[in-house]
């Protein structure tokens, strides 16, 4: 489904994989690789794009991101970066964090996908084994045997 | 084998298995008959004592031969001897035949070799016997114990095998993470990330802190042991050393961690001793740099010195800084590149990517089942031989392919 708004934007239809629609511009839209590809292949002439990976929560954050990002040029870097931190600071739960990461990866963002890696990364930065363990609630799967050679490949001189 | 002969003549006791029981027995027969020559000849008078010298040579070649133990097995007398015994029914009935033998002190000698051959394969399979039945005790005592270690011994072999194959082949994590053992994380939230996503959690992580993700898990010390993660943070902080034959075989992850060990080491010993925990503290910070945003974008940190070179003289010549932009994702169909070999620079930004066995950029492309660079339309088969992967220079890419496809 197309519509055409006054300043002669084409308009798209997003759906979620809850049968949430989102109506978004174009240009707004092709931030995602995905989607682009869809686009000029012809999938949005007919209905809907439908996102069957991404639910309607994810995917209304994903457009917020999408609508900074296509709205503002080169020159506002420094707020960009501001309103990135600001915005996974508002995701700040590694869940949210982690389906935002898949919306990304799925629908092909890579500044959204950039975004949400460093942030994951940030939470990983400075913690123990045992540290990163208990924050993603990952279990220890080394046998003893395995640990000990492990510990040993990974071993700094002098420590 | 002449030293070991030697060694073994040396060693007066035999090495002979005596719970072996045919051995034992016929041990005994010849021992006994042994002390019987012996009386034989010291009770007989003159002229029938000559008859038994032979013997009594024969026996104590007999004694010396035992004395060598079983590395005599494969003597090449020992597979022709002259008078052999046609299958020997008793040890006795062969000894008992012995008399009637024109007898030579080299007969003797075969005969000894064969003698001793015959005692070597009996123990042999003997102990073979034995220690199969032992095997099997054992088999049965820790079966639930061995299996599973076998079993990871055969894990860990794959594993190893996927690792040489993916360092062999020319494609990224995502085919290996499809192959590779510890496949995923089995619970928690991080369980939910595919594998191919964890590089690029990964790539913004300093070498401490990759360190520390090895010991979290199996899945997670295979994804931050990771090539180009290592190879990446080795250049950024020693820059890329000229191709030799130990890099190359080396992973860059243990590449990474012996140079710092080597520093170190050398750090310490030109130090004052009293300066030396804060020099090594100092070190130790160096592993704590994380790659900056614009280097994980920017492959231009992994580049060798001359072609860094060409680039910045290419980029010069265009007007383009050497400042990294950021905010631009280059891709085959918007951008255009200035190509040196496997590095692609973006004519637009001057971003620079190197596109060879750990291009990081690869998507699958669902049409036909082929890993595809997003910026240098390189397509890599799941799993490519490096020798399938010499480039050709009239290659077609995979954008050249899409272009001429939408042309007609």
């Amino acid at each position: 489904m197309s519509i055409t708004t006054e300043n002669n934007e084409k308009m798209i239809t997003l759906m979620s994989s809850d049968g949430e629609e989102f109506v978004v511009e174009e240009a707004v839209a092709a931030q995602s690789q995905t989607i682009k590809h869809l686009i000029e292949d012809g999938c949005s002439t007919e209905g809907s794009i439908p996102l069957p990976n991404v639910t309607g929560r994810v995917l209304s954050e994903v457009i917020q991101y999408c609508k900074k990002h296509s709205s503002s040029d080169d020159k506002e870097e420094k707020e960009l970066e501001a309103w990135d931190a600001e915005f996974v600071k508002a995701a700040d739960d590694h869940v949210a964090l982690t389906d935002l990461m898949m919306a990304a990866n799925f629908l092909d963002i890579k500044g959204l996908l950039d975004l949400v890696a460093q942030t994951l990364a940030n939470m990983i930065t400075g913690k123990s084994p045992e540290e990163v363990r208990r924050m993603w609630n990952i279990k220890n799967d080394f046998t003893p045997e395995e640990a000990e050679k492990v510990r040993k490949e990974n071993q700094w001189a002098f420590e | 084998r002449t030293t070991k002969r030697r060694s073994t003549i040396r060693c007066v006791i035999p090495p002979l298995d005596l719970k072996n029981r045919a051995l034992h027995s016929f041990l005994h027969t010849e021992i006994f008959l042994f002390v019987w020559v012996g009386l034989v000849l010291l009770t007989r008078p003159d002229p029938t004592r000559k008859i038994f010298i032979p013997f009594l040579v024969h026996y104590l070649f007999f004694f010396w031969v035992l004395s060598l133990g079983r590395n005599f097995k494969s003597h090449p007398q020992v597979t022709t001897p002259k008078k052999r015994a046609p299958d020997h029914p008793g040890d006795r009935r062969r000894t008992s035949e012995l008399p009637k033998m024109t007898i030579s002190d080299d007969e003797n000698e075969s005969l000894a070799l064969f003698l001793e051959s015959e005692i070597s394969q009996v123990s042999d399979q003997e102990e073979e016997k034995e220690g199969k039945h032992k095997e099997e005790e054992e088999k049965d005592v820790e079966e639930p114990k061995a299996k599973r270690v076998r079993f990871q011994e055969s894990e860990d072999s794959k594993e190893k095998l996927k690792e040489k194959l993916e360092d062999g082949s020319h494609n990224s994590s995502k085919s290996s993470s499809k192959n590779n053992l510890p496949r995923r994380i089995d619970n928690g939230s991080f369980s939910k990330i595919p594998p191919e996503l964890f590089p690029h959690i990964l790539k913004f992580l300093s070498s401490e802190d990759l360190i520390a993700c090895s010991l979290v898990c199996r899945f997670l010390n295979y994804a931050a042991s990771d090539e180009s993660l290592w190879r990446r943070l080795y250049c950024m902080r020693w820059g890329l050393l000229p191709p030799t034959k130990k890099l190359c075989e080396c992973a860059w992850k243990k590449l990474y961690i012996q140079r710092d060990e080597e520093d170190l080491v050398e750090l310490v010993r030109n130090c004052p001793s009293e300066f030396k925990e804060y020099y090594v503290q100092m070190q130790a910070a160096k592993r704590s740099q994380a790659p900056l945003p614009s280097q994980v974008k920017d492959d231009r940190i992994v580049l060798d010195k001359t072609i860094a070179d060409q680039i910045s003289i290419w980029k010069r010549n265009r007007g383009l800084t050497n400042e990294v932009v950021t905010n631009h994702a280059c891709s085959g169909e918007t951008c255009s590149f200035y190509r040196i070999g496997d590095v692609f620079v973006c004519e637009k930004t001057g971003n620079v990517h190197v596109c060879d066995d750990t291009c990081r950029e690869v998507v699958a492309d669902p049409s036909n089942e082929l890993l595809v660079c997003t910026i240098s339309g390189h397509c890599f088969d799941m799993v490519v031989s490096p020798s399938e992967m010499e480039s050709d220079p009239h290659e077609l890419t995979y954008w050249d392919i899409i272009a001429t496809m939408r042309k007609s």
